[in-house]
Order: C-alpha cells, then structure tokens, then sequence
C-alpha cells in the first residue's frame, strides 16, 4: 500500500492491488503478464469511460447531482466537485484483483476506482467497477457505480 | 407505510451494517443502505447490484437501497419537513442542501443523510462511529448544517 499526498489538489491517493504494489504515474499501456493494471491505467480507463451512458447499469442510472447528467463523466465531474472543499479529507484509491473462477465473460481483472470522503459524518466513498480483459479492454456494459450515500 | 415500531428500531441501535446487512456491504456511506433494510426498501442501487460478487449470490434474492435520493424519489408522499401531515408519525427524514432538491426530485449530490423518524426520534447510521444511533431533529439538523455547505434543510418521504 502505498499513499501520496498530491498537496495542491488536497488529494490523498492510495494505490494498491490484491497482487502487488504499484506507484503513481507509472507507464501506460498493457502491464506485465500476470499483473494488474496500475493505478495511472486505472485512471486512464476511468476516463476514457467519460462518455458511457449512466444507462449501462442501474446502479448508475441516477448517479450524479445535476437534471442534465446522463454519463459516467458527469457522474464522475459530481464526485470531483466534492473534493473542491478544503476541508476534510479527500483520497483516491484505484485497485484490481484477479477475476475469480465464476466469471466467465473472458475478464481477467476485477478493477475499481474509488473516491473517498471524510469531514465528520460527511463521509462516504463512490467510484466505479469494471471488468478487463487480458489486454486490458472494458467487457463492455461491466460498469457498475459502487458505494451509497 | 413504515410498519416499524420503535421497539423494532431499538434492535438496530448499535449495530455495525455488517451485522444488518446479510451481503455485509459496507461500501461508503451506509445512511441509506440502513434505512432501506429497516423498513424494506429496494429500488435504484442495491446492496445485491452494486456489486459483482452479490449479482452472482442466488441464495439471496434481493438487497436494500444505497442511495438517500433514489429512496426519497420513489416516494409517493415527499417534501420539505416542515410541509409534512401532522398526523405522519413516522417516516423517512433527509437532511440534505436545498441545491439538491430540484421539483421535488433528489438529486445525487454526496451531501446527504436519511434517518427513521418516529414520534421525535430519528435512528439514523453514523458513518463516523460505523453502528446505528439515535438523535433528536434538532441535534440532528445541527450536527448535519454544520458540516454541510450551502443552504440545508430537512426533508421527509413516507414509502409506499
């Protein structure tokens, strides 16, 4: 487990995985054999998952604070929102574990970032659940947005 | 309808969610993942849908909400607490910043709690101390106003 406190944008990042230790910015692009995707490629594939429609699962169809939202981006904008608040404490972590044996959709990794929150009972943590495969691909519609508040 | 009594809701006080949900989801704020198993709410994210591993647990066939907004929003009778029936004696409150109630629809927005109320108590989980506990309305409100930001008032809903 490894945390770096990013001071200027208040953000506290725990990276780690069932499998092995990462760091922060660690290279793009398809990891090792056998090992799950950092947290950076995490991130990254986060992102570029901006434009899914909030309709792919209904743990997603109402995420996010506006009338006008309907993506995973602008679920994911909501949870970034919160952490324009000095106060408290903000952290990212961003993990994978290998695909147990019961999941035969051809994913090879089980990965999930997470936004964390605490400032007193103001405390929760919501992010977003995929499948990838081998060459680290989303299965398509394997999002699930996690977490309650 | 909240058949709850408040010797029924005296049997959470002090409960871990662990010990309440029988996934043992304890991802987050649990406010109204608690609420939604103590009086029988399923709609929106659930404890069994948002997760992998519970979509695959057949022995179980159904979980409880997550989300303050969308139990509030599958509320037939809903609105600002101080608009609510005199004669409801129990039902849901929600404290949460009025940006976040749009037409009598609840968004969202992360800041957001949801308690039990009956007859002037509220059985509520703390995501600080990790068990369900009682408060008064306006310890309540105090505690959640001084946290949150912006203009916060309460709300109710009654469940269908």
């Amino acid at each position: 487990m490894k945390q770096i406190l990013l001071a200027g944008a208040c953000v506290l990042m725990t990276v780690g995985t069932a499998c092995s230790q990462q760091k922060v910015g660690a290279g793009s692009g398809e990891s090792p054999a056998n090992q799950p995707p950092d947290a950076r490629h995490l991130i990254g594939i986060m992102l570029s998952s901006a434009g899914v429609a909030r309709s792919v699962d209904v743990s997603c169809s109402h995420a996010g604070s506006l009338d006008s939202d309907r993506t995973l981006g602008d679920y994911i904008a909501t949870l970034l929102t919160e952490y324009t608040q000095k106060n408290g404490q903000n952290w990212l972590t961003a993990s994978c574990k290998a695909a147990p044996g019961n999941d035969t959709s051809g994913a090879a990794w089980h990965c999930e970032v997470m936004f964390h929150r605490e400032n007193g009972e103001d405390s929760w943590a919501r992010g977003l659940f995929f499948r990838l495969t081998r060459s680290e691909k989303v299965i398509p519609n394997s999002y699930i947005c996690t977490g309650g508040n | 309808m909240i058949q709850s009594t408040a010797a029924d809701l005296n049997c959470y006080t002090g409960m871990n969610i662990t010990e309440i949900c029988p996934f043992k989801y304890n991802t987050g704020n649990q406010c109204a993942h608690f609420v939604s198993h103590a009086v029988g709410i399923a709609v929106g994210a659930t404890c069994k849908n948002a997760s992998w591993e519970n979509r695959q647990n057949k022995a179980i066939a159904q979980g409880a909400s997550l989300r303050a907004n969308e139990v509030y929003n599958s509320c037939v009778s809903r609105g600002p607490w101080g608009e609510r029936n005199a004669a409801i004696a129990t039902c849901l409150i929600f404290v949460t910043c009025d940006s976040n109630v749009t037409g009598n629809m609840m968004l969202d927005a992360p800041q957001k709690h949801v308690g039990v109320y009956l007859n002037g108590t509220i059985w509520h989980y703390s995501n600080t101390h990790g068990r369900v506990q009682t408060d008064t309305v306006d310890s309540w409100f105090s505690k959640f106003k001084g946290i949150y930001s912006g203009n916060v008032s309460l709300f109710y809903a009654v469940p269908a």
